[in-house]
């Protein structure tokens, strides 16, 4: 299968303290991948890093077969896009925080459609009423399953999620969990990145894990 | 003396004095904490309009284009520096951007209203030159500093919402333009309320 995300002798290290060197690892199309580690061990730093969001210190990170370098950064994010723990909504209807990301230039081409958005929420069986929610008035569960579906629909190739359901119920994260799969099982040229604390949880999400801090 | 000009004596800049006695007071009685601040800005005042007062008879007596641009280029980079202090939250680079802008933007509306509204004869004549500045300065002041500010305690506020857009592919001047376009209107409160 096509890699589509590599990172080669990746290096971090915070105030004098090494996280990771030498780090490297290809993703393939339709892999799934888990990052574990104890806190304080980089994971997110890691997906902030190859989301372009973070410059390496040392190593390169290739998309698509070329250096993230030579991408201009918002259309690689575009494509690589990396789900915050904490949900950040824009004041107003779920709907409208949905359909944001389609104004952006980088998505021009692309439309918002209600529809699709539904097909989602139905696979985790939320009715289409969600839409007409207020994002403030949403509980973080809700908050976070918005968060997640805005980055499906912009249909990314690969998805870096950071601790999704890290502060959800057993029924949210199920939701979540559901979303992605789904996302995953419409083509078979993407790929994600699942960052978990949670042993059970990297098995239902992962087939490769990729551990950080193990020799510290 | 030019008989247009005016002549303040000590009694007027006595009344001037006890306007400042007057808040001083103020403070005290409702222990407002601005006491101290008010003496250190009011002594500060007359040092700074003293030294102002000989080094622009000195630059009015030169009748000469080049320490008129001088002193208003050090004005404007007391503005810049200023304008940046006023704000609590700093990113590297923060002064010489504020300098630059306050400078350019300065200059541009000061030499636009010499030449072109004033009509001043010749152009640097240092009792409209600076005067003029000095308006432009205040404005910009208070303006730079208002979006400056606005925008640091956006930048921290939203900090996430500017990383979601920009991790779901916004450029930065898009993942920032809700938060440019608020900092503007900040900036324009001054000029623009009535």
């Amino acid at each position: 299968m096509e890699v589509i995300l590599s990172a080669q002798a990746l290096r971090c290290s915070v105030e004098g303290r090494e996280l990771w060197h030498g780090l490297g690892f290809s993703v393939r199309s339709a892999e799934r991948w888990a990052i574990a580690g104890p806190s304080g061990s980089g994971k997110s730093l890691l997906l902030r890093t190859l989301a372009g969001l973070v410059t390496p210190q040392a190593g390169e990170i290739r998309f698509d077969g070329r250096p993230l370098t030579a991408w201009r950064l918002p259309e690689c994010r575009a494509r690589v896009v990396y789900v915050m723990q904490r949900p950040a909504l824009p004041e107003g209807r779920v709907q409208a925080a949905l359909a944001a990301p389609f104004a952006l230039r980088v998505h021009r081409g692309k439309h918002y459609s209600d529809e699709v958005a539904r097909g989602y929420l139905a696979t985790v069986g939320i009715d289409g009423t969600f839409l007409e929610q207020d994002t403030d008035r949403l509980s973080g569960g809700e908050a976070q399953i918005v968060n997640v579906l805005r980055a499906l629909l912009i249909a990314p190739r690969i998805l870096l999620l950071d601790e999704p359901t890290a502060a959800l119920d057993p029924a949210r994260t199920a939701c979540v969990e559901a979303l992605v799969q789904a996302w995953l099982r419409e083509a078979d040229d993407r790929a994600c990145l699942w960052v978990s604390h949670d042993g059970a949880q990297r098995a239902r999400v992962s087939d490769h894990v990729l551990t950080l801090g193990a020799a510290a | 003396m030019n008989p247009r000009d005016l002549d303040i004596g000590n009694w007027q800049l006595g009344f001037a004095a006890a306007l400042i006695v007057v808040n001083l007071a103020l403070s005290a009685s409702l222990r407002l904490g601005l006491t101290r601040s008010l003496l250190v800005a009011s002594v500060r005042m007359v040092a700074q309009l003293l030294l102002v007062g000989f080094i622009l008879d000195y630059i009015f007596a030169l009748d000469h284009p080049l320490p008129v641009v001088l002193i208003g280029l050090v004005m404007a980079g007391l503005a810049g520096v200023a304008a940046a202090n006023r704000t609590t939250r700093r990113f590297p680079g923060i002064y010489l951007d504020s300098v630059l802008c306050v400078f350019a933007a300065s200059y541009v509306v000061t030499g636009a209203a010499l030449l072109g509204i004033v009509n001043v004869e010749p152009w640097y004549r240092a009792q409209y030159a600076i005067p003029l500045l000095g308006m432009v300065l205040g404005n910009l002041l208070n303006g730079v500093s208002l979006a400056l500010g606005r925008f640091m305690d956006g930048v921290a506020r939203d900090r996430d919402l500017i990383e979601s857009a920009l991790a779901l592919g916004a450029t930065r001047w898009e993942a920032a333009h809700p938060l440019i376009t608020a900092s503007l209107h900040t900036g324009m409160v001054p000029p623009s309320t009535p």
